[in-house]
This record gives structure tokens, sequence and C-alpha cells, in this order.
């Protein structure tokens, strides 16, 4: 059986000789170890909340040791996050550039514990409790903003606000592009979501309303946005600056949109509008999350100076004790910790798995007995 | 124009297509193309608009460099020669402020050959990108001009001197290269022996060893004149202190280019004057 030879470099030259008794074959997309529509259900409703005050507690740990960073938003957007992560996110932990995955872009940068604890809880090997120790540190893996290359999963590097919305405009952009050229109606190798959480800082910025009228114009029906509508900017309120209706404007700019009301315990809430927003196929969605930004904080919750100052050890205190979280700094509870990071069997278990090469001749394996089984079939490369 | 003619416009119902229409929206563009670069191994995104637009993009270029995304920045009206249009649109600081920025390649060839390999140097650098200044007026193909040359970001491309010992140095990049080709013909004629260098990328140049920067630029010859439509401010690297900078050290004016180059000294003559007062 002739075998095509890999070109890592060029999915153009992908060869779907499909068909039934054709050796390449996808069936569903998954990396063994990936995460494909995760759980059939979520945690039960203990368990998220530990897991999101595990998150939470976290960024106010490692944001207390630097002295340095910004406490809120991790805070504010935990349950997003979590639900986001743990429910959504297709990815795989041991293999971060895995070409199918979903993307998560965190716009509003400044508040990547939030990214760095998710990332840390579902198993990722480049940012270990070591490392959200060492945050924004000399040497260290978690710098003060994200950086696509010094941090494994972190898509691209941001900072400068409203730069990672349009980054992610341009990832699904690219999804669509590839997915347009190289899905066959019996094979299809790219399929995947583009998540971003900004904030108002990066709503405000132009560059977000550019890009925002460029989705709404391209119609990047698989590109789903977050607003987290906490009303606070590095500015303070934004009764000062910011009083715009930002729906309306995403409206007029060809997008859907969605405003979840209680982003601080509606996981229901959550979790339907990123339903929702999945089935609009012709436009992206942008889904307002009102949340309080550092929620949990007793004194500085949806103030201005726990958007970007550590919360000080009595206020750390004070929120252990608001949030009833008797544990060490960096602890993660056992049940959490096995919980995030699903194991690779149950996974294998219900899916005809797709590996991750192409076309690669000692990998290819013939699928014509294993149609109806759940053994792997040959897929995609990742370069 | 910079579209790629075998492909239709990437739009909602042609995704497949290739030419991604931005309208007015520089800034997002370059952000745009950030995300592209960094979705698979296999795109290299490349944008366009004019040069001095490239303030309109600053941050996602900067980012590009940070971030190692490798996005190719095709910039045309890249100075005063684009002429009429006026001061608002003629670059005159963009070359100086981009050389500044770390991790980009910033080059500004000046013939059909230098444009071919600056985009060569520019698909093969893929985590550094890459600034093509290219100009809006045509521009005559030069003798001496190479892609191995335009590689190593600063060559000779004509010399009449030996022992690598010239009376005269001139160094130039895109459209004025041709004056300080013309230039050194007419010294050449008067019995001088001078050498031109083309210094495309200062970034490339820099990272070449010793001895081929001496022989390029050897550190005996200290009479050396630079020729760029740009400010003058970085030229002090190459022309040393005993050499001369021209260049343009004001913003620009609406009037025809050939005009406006006249007016502020980028001329032949004034490049013959300059070297004979050294």
């Amino acid at each position: 059986m002739a075998t095509p030879t890999p070109t890592p470099t060029s999915p153009a030259s992908i060869t779907a000789s499909g068909g039934r008794g054709g050796f390449l074959l996808a069936r569903a997309r998954v990396a063994p170890g990936g995460r494909w529509a995760v759980r059939a259900q979520p945690a039960a409703a203990e368990l998220v909340e530990r897991s999101v005050n595990t998150i939470r507690f976290l960024a106010v740990d490692a944001v207390e040791k630097a002295k340095s960073g910004h406490p809120g938003l991790p805070m504010g957007c935990a349950p997003l996050g979590h639900v986001l992560f743990d429910e959504f996110l297709r990815f795989n932990p041991a293999n971060h550039a895995w070409f199918d995955r979903d993307r998560f872009v965190l716009s509003a940068g400044h508040g990547c514990m939030l990214h760095y604890a998710l990332l840390h809880l579902a198993g990722y090997q480049g940012v270990t409790i070591d490392d959200l120790k060492a945050f924004r540190q000399w040497g260290s893996r978690t710098p003060g903003h994200p950086e696509n290359f010094e941090t494994d999963g972190v898509e691209v590097t941001t900072g400068p606000l409203g730069q990672g919305f349009a980054n992610a405009v341009g990832l699904a952009l690219a999804e669509k592009h590839l997915a347009a050229r190289f899905n066959k109606p019996d094979l299809t190798v790219v399929d995947h979501y583009t998540y971003v959480i900004l904030g108002d800082g990066c709503q405000m910025e132009g560059v977000a309303n550019e890009a925002a009228s460029l989705a709404g114009h391209w119609g990047l029906g698989k590109l789903i946005a977050f607003y987290d509508d906490n009303h606070i900017s590095i500015d303070g309120s934004t009764a000062i600056a910011f009083t715009e209706d930002v729906l309306a404007r995403y409206e007029a700019l060809g997008w859907h949109t969605i405003w979840v009301q209680n982003g601080n315990t509606g996981y229901d809430d959550i979790r339907a509008a990123i339903k929702e927003a999945k089935e609009v196929k012709d436009k992206p969605t942008l889904i307002k999350v009102t949340t309080t930004i550092g929620y949990g904080s007793p004194n500085k919750a949806s103030t201005h100076s726990v958007h970007g100052s550590a919360l000080g050890s009595k206020e750390v205190e004070a929120t252990r004790k608001n949030l009833s979280w008797a544990h060490e700094p960096f602890h993660v509870p056992d049940e959490v910790k096995r919980y995030s990071v699903v194991p690779v069997e149950l996974k294998l278990q219900n899916f005809k798995v797709i590996t991750n090469k192409l076309f690669c001749c000692e990998e290819i394996q013939t699928c014509s007995s294993s149609l109806g089984s759940s053994s792997g079939c040959c897929i995609l490369h990742s370069v | 124009m910079t579209l790629l003619k075998m492909f239709g416009d990437f739009q909602k119902d042609t995704p497949e297509e290739r030419n991604i229409r931005f309208g007015v929206r520089e800034h997002a563009m370059g952000a745009v193309c950030n995300g592209i670069a960094v979705h698979s191994p296999g795109l290299i995104p490349y944008c366009s608009t004019f040069f001095v637009f490239t303030d309109y993009m600053r941050a996602p270029i900067r980012l590009s460099a940070l971030s190692e995304s490798g996005v190719i920045f095709v910039m045309t009206h890249d100075s005063i020669g684009l002429g009429e249009d006026g001061p608002t649109h003629q670059p005159v600081e963009q070359l100086f402020s981009l050389r500044a920025m770390p991790g980009i390649l910033m080059l500004r060839p000046a013939d059909g050959t230098e444009t071919s390999a600056a985009y060569r140097i520019a698909v093969i650098n893929r985590k550094r990108p890459s600034i093509l200044a290219l100009s809006r007026q045509k521009l005559p193909q030069l003798e001496g001009t190479s892609v191995e040359g335009v590689a190593k970001g600063g060559y000779v491309i004509s010399d009449n001197s030996s022992g690598n010992k010239p009376d005269l140095i001139l160094i130039s990049t895109g459209s004025e290269l041709e004056i300080a080709e013309k230039a050194a013909g007419q010294l050449r004629k008067e019995g001088k022996s001078v050498r031109v260098v083309s210094l495309v990328c200062w970034e490339l140049f820099e990272e070449q060893p010793e001895e081929y920067k001496e022989s390029v630029l050897p550190s005996e010859v200290t009479s050396r004149i630079s020729i760029e439509a740009g400010v003058t401010l970085g030229w002090e690297k190459y022309i040393g202190q005993k050499g001369k900078a021209i260049g343009i050290d004001r913003f620009g004016s609406s009037a025809p280019a050939g005009r406006i180059y006249k007016e502020l000294g980028l001329t032949v003559e004034n490049l013959i004057a300059t070297a004979k007062s050294l």
C-alpha cells in the first residue's frame, strides 16, 4: 500500500485517499491525551467551587509573593476561566502545539495569573507550581504579561491592550481559511474555536474596534470573545471615561451578543452562553460577563486598587477567611488536582482517536478494519 | 500592487482565498497578521501599506519582533520621493526608529535585484519580522547589486580602488543608491578612487564577521559620506567622526518629487560638493 511522504510544513500536500477502503479517515479530532468536548457532565457544584477558588488563590498568592501583579481579573474571571478550560476548551497539555487545538487568548494580558493557573491545573509541564511561585521573577516562565515564546500554552504575547483581541481575530481567520482549503466532505482536519478574554481597557483601545469590525465583516463564526465587564480599568471606574453600550456597538459591527449578568456565581449561565455562541456559525460572538473585580476580597473587591497591586498580607488573610480557604499559599487540593487533569485512558475509551502524525510512513495504520473500533487512525501532523 | 495575482479576496463567503482586505485599519492589520503567523508554522503573512503608516502599526510590529512571529511588512511610498502628498505622508524618521527596534530586519532595497533579495530574506527569517521600505517612484536597475550582497546586509556595489583603501566611500540605501552611483562615476572621471556601498539592512550587516565588515568599510578610510532620504541620526555609526551624512532632518514638502530632492540637497551635485569638502 502506497504511503505518502510526509511534508511537515505544507499541509497542501494532504491527499485524502478517503473512503472506506482507505487508510486515512478522520472520525473524531482529538489527540490521545487531548480534550474533546471534555466532560459528559460538569463537576459537582462543590468541586467546581473548590477549583475556582484554587485558581483565585494561586493568583492571589503568586501576586502576593512577587509583591507585584494584577490579582483583580484572575479573582473575578476564575469562574469563567474554569468553565471554559474544564468544560469546553479542546487542547492537549502534553502537546501544546497540537494543530487542531482550540486557541485561547488572554487579551487582558495583565490578568495572566489566571491563564498560568489554568495551564497549571490542566497539566501543562511548562507551568509547574515552582513556575507559579516564580511569577514575575528574572528568568521565570511566568512573566508579568504572557509571552508566547516563554510559556507553552500561551498563543500570543499580550499586554498592550487590544492587541490580543486582534490577534484572536487573526487566529480565527486562519482557522476559517485553512478549513475552507483543506476540509473535504468526508474528511475534517481543521475544526477548532478561538476564544479570547478582553476587558474594558481592551475595549477602549481603537485597535479592538478595528478588529471587531473586521471579524464581523468576515463572519468569523468560530470566534468567541468574553468581555470581562467589571467596570474598572487602570483609570478607575469606567464611569470616568467609558460609558458606551458595548453590546450595541458589537451588534452594529455584525456580532452576535450575549449578556451573562452574573459572572461570579452563574455557572449555568456561563455554560449556556458558550453553548449558544458555539451554535452561531456565521457571526462572531461577544459574551459580556459581568463580574466583580477582585471577587472574594472583602475590602478591595470592586475597587481600582485590586486591579494592579498585590492585596497585601492583611487582605490576603481576610480573603481566605471570606472564602473559607484555610490553606497555605499555592495549595492545590488533591481532588482538584485529580479532577483537572483528565486521564488519557478515559478519553481513549470513548472516541475513535486521531493521533498527531500526518501521513507519516511509520505511523500509518490501515483503518479499513477499524471503522467500528476505537483504535487509532491517521491524522494531522503537528510540526 | 502587492496583492497575490493568482488568488482572490478572502471574504466571508470565499475564505479559501488569500488576499485579505483590511480597509483603512493599519493597526488591526498588523495585529491580525501576528495572529495568522502564530496559528500554524506553514502560514507566512505579509501586509502592506504606506511606510509612514507604520506609525499606526508600531505596536503590532514591536510585538511581532518580541513574540518572534516573523510577519513581513511591505511598506511602500517610503520617502519624499512620493512627492505631492506632502509631509504628512513622507516618512523621515521611520527608518531610524525601526532600526532602533530590536528583533526586526529593516531593509531598504535599491532596485529589482535587491528587492527580490530582501523578500527572500524576509521569507527565510521566520522568527524575525522584516520591514521592506520600497519607493513609490520607479527606480532603475543598478549594476553591481546582488542577492548575495543583500544577504550580508551591506556590500560593495562598485569600486575602482585597490588594496581596500579607496579615497572615498559613499554609503547609501534604496532610492538614493542611484545618486551615489552617479556621483561616484563623476568623481572617478576626475581621478578619485571611490567605493559605493549599499547598506540595505543594518542588522544583517552587524551580524557579519569583523573581517567582512572591514572589507566593506575599512577603518583606515575616514572619508565617508552617507546619503539617504531620511534623518541623519544613526548614520554616525557608519560614517565616523570625519564623515558627512546627507539626509533630511526636517519634515518634507508637498511638491513634485524631483523638486523636493533638489530643494533638500539630495542630489548628485550636492554629494560631489560634499565629497570635495571632506
